[in-house]
């Protein structure tokens, strides 16, 4: 382990009691050099409950200087002079000084980096979540079509009023909420093609405010407090949802009793929340809103389970789990975070933190079929239905399309004029030669021309070899237009 | 010929449609992916076609190009329960391409019906 100025350094003699206490360990424990020199040291800085494990170890070591913690780097608890605990880092030496074993101890406080290690492991799990719930919705919808249209079936067969209708009566409404259900999912996994645009949140909070107070019950206070008018590149219905979603969780946490719902925006720094949120921070001006109750708030475990899928403290039927989940996809996708706070009895809130839009921009900045790009491109493909819809698609968008049928022919058009091309989008499958080795052949001609490949439902797994080969993107068939313009947008401006 | 094809790689499904329409009066044949549903209007013929659109060996967008192609009064509904984008995004592509009417997954029989009727009216 490194030294660093913030680490203490500790000694203790061979009564175990402390001999050495640097500047240090005086920030870090709480304790002065002068209160603690002199006094047993597991007794001041080890909390109670692991004290007596040290007690049989120091035994040994006093005797022959050995032990288990000796010359290792162990993850521990500290205890502070004020009685909070925290995570530490220790490194224990042994010296031996006129034959009685004395030790020495590197301490460093490693709460930040657990906090670190935390938030970077939720994120992971929050992004696998995401991408399995998006493959899954499509399945899901497809299954759903079987159980939904056999019950039908079944219910034509069977007479009202019997135990056989309304059981298969049960399994239609059983059905309709798996239905509203994926729904939810396929929103949370982002799934939705939405249309971005500048939006001022302080507007959708006063629209979104405006439907609360009609319905939440008199008895909340709803109080807002909107200083920023910053804009945000968004869709305005994700704000609204995000507002929704936090609103009447509010609501739920102050049930059956009186309340303060408020709701405030405000302009931060990334240097602000960098010094009292989070250290990883992207320069740059953020809005803050923060939506906060007077409710029954929320434990320290229930608070670490919000965000997950399915996590309701809700009576069953009243919630499905996905509120948070939502609202934290939305804020991820629009590269924001969440910095929630909790306390049991006392109420919660969540601050959300959006990246600002640097300057009001007047149009989308979406590609939109319309928005004319301008370039040449070569479009390959051995079908001839497929060529015919990829160059309608492109040229929508404003490009200039020159379109082969195998790799032969676009290898032949592409080198007599390189540099005509601003880019090159090829089929993987195609008979004479892959796309794959087309693209290797141009890059060969022309090492910086820009690739797209577009593979198959099935051929998923060539994604490594194209990279391998210098392809910039790869997309799924069908070619969808948006997504064509947004892959293009990226593999020619790449931000 | 038959009234129906379906061609949809979720033979579950299919045969929930085939059923469906069976006992709603028409005569339908299915196949699996969109290679074998062309092969298949080609050598039965059907007047009107119910294709899915994510599917393997041929998918549904292409299948449809190549159908209208061939025959450009080919009657067609597609449906899609989304993929990589929410249903909509596909199904729209369909309309482009000569689809005359989509649904999205979980189908609504009703709508169903209806289009159907209206199609082959």
């Amino acid at each position: 382990m490194s030294m660093s100025p913030q680490d203490s350094i500790i000694m203790m003699d061979a009564s175990g009691c402390i001999s050495y206490w640097n500047a240090a360990a005086e920030a870090m424990f709480g304790w002065c050099a002068d209160e603690v020199l002199g006094r047993d040291l597991h007794s001041l800085i080890v909390p109670e409950r692991f004290r007596k494990d040290y007690e049989t170890g120091l035994k040994l070591f006093f005797q022959s200087g050995k032990g288990n913690a000796i010359d290792k780097t162990l993850e521990l608890s500290g205890c502070h002079k004020d009685g909070h605990e925290f995570p530490i880092e220790l490194t224990l030496g042994a010296v031996s000084i006129r034959g009685e074993w004395h030790s020495i101890g590197v301490v460093r406080d490693v709460a930040g980096k657990r906090k670190l290690e935390f938030q970077l492991l939720h994120a992971e799990k929050m992004e696998s979540v995401a991408t399995l719930a998006g493959g899954i919705a499509h399945d899901f919808n497809n299954i759903l079509s079987s159980i939904i249209g056999f019950t039908e079936l079944a219910l034509d067969d069977a007479d009202e009023g019997t135990l056989l209708y309304s059981n298969l009566q049960e399994v239609m409404v059983a059905g309709n909420r798996a239905k509203d259900l994926v729904r939810q999912i396929m929103k949370f996994s982002r799934q939705t093609d939405s249309v971005t645009e500048p939006v001022q949140v302080k507007s959708v909070v006063e629209e979104t405010v405006k439907l609360i107070r009609a319905s939440f019950p008199s008895t909340i206070e709803i109080v807002t407090d909107l200083k920023s008018r910053a804009f945000v590149l968004a869709d305005p219905s994700h704000i609204h949802q995000i507002i929704l979603n936090l609103c009447t969780n509010a609501e739920h946490a102050m049930e059956d009793s009186k309340g303060v719902l408020s709701i405030s925006l405000s302009d931060v720094t990334a240097e602000e929340v960098r010094e009292h949120i989070r250290s990883d921070v992207k320069p740059g001006s953020y809005i803050r809103l923060k939506i906060g109750d007077t409710g029954k708030g929320m434990t320290t475990e229930i608070l670490s389970k919000a965000f997950s899928p399915f996590f309701t403290t809700k009576k069953q039927g009243e919630g499905t789990g996905m509120g948070l989940p939502i609202v934290h996809g939305i804020v991820s996708s629009l590269n924001g975070f969440i910095h929630p706070h909790s306390e049991p009895g006392r109420g919660s809130s969540f601050d959300i933190f959006l990246p600002v839009m640097e300057e009001r921009i007047p149009k989308p900045l979406r590609t939109k079929a319309s928005s004319s790009q301008g370039g040449h491109l070569m479009f390959v493909d051995d079908e001839a239905s497929v060529v015919k819809i990829g160059k309608i698609l492109l040229e929508r968008l404003g490009y200039t399309v020159e379109t082969a049928g195998g790799g032969c022919e676009a290898l032949e058009l592409f080198k007599a004029s390189p540099s005509k091309y601003s880019l090159v989008i090829t089929d993987l499958t195609m008979p004479q030669m892959t796309g794959i080795d087309l693209a290797k052949e141009m890059i060969r001609v022309r090492e910086d021309i820009p690739i797209i490949l577009c593979t198959g439902y099935e051929k998923n797994h060539s994604i490594t070899q194209a990279t391998e080969a210098g392809i910039m993107a790869v997309v799924s068939k069908p070619i969808l237009s948006d997504e064509i313009a947004e892959t293009i947008g990226r593999v020619l401006n790449p931000v | 010929m038959a009234d129906i094809l379906i061609i949809d790689d979720d033979i579950q499904l299919s045969s929930m449609l085939k059923q469906l329409l069976e006992r709603n009066g028409y005569s339908v044949i299915t196949a699996p992916d969109g290679a074998k549903g062309i092969d298949l209007y080609h050598s039965e013929g059907a007047r009107l076609i119910i294709t899915d659109l994510i599917m393997p060996v041929k998918e549904g967008i292409e299948t449809i190009a190549e159908l209208v192609k061939d025959d450009p009064n080919v009657k067609i509904i597609a449906i899609s329960g989304g993929g990589r984008l929410k249903p909509d995004s596909y199904l729209n592509l369909a309309e482009t391409f000569g689809a005359l009417r989509t649904l999205t997954k979980p189908i609504d029989r009703q709508a169903l019906l209806e289009a159907v009727a209206e199609l082959l009216a």
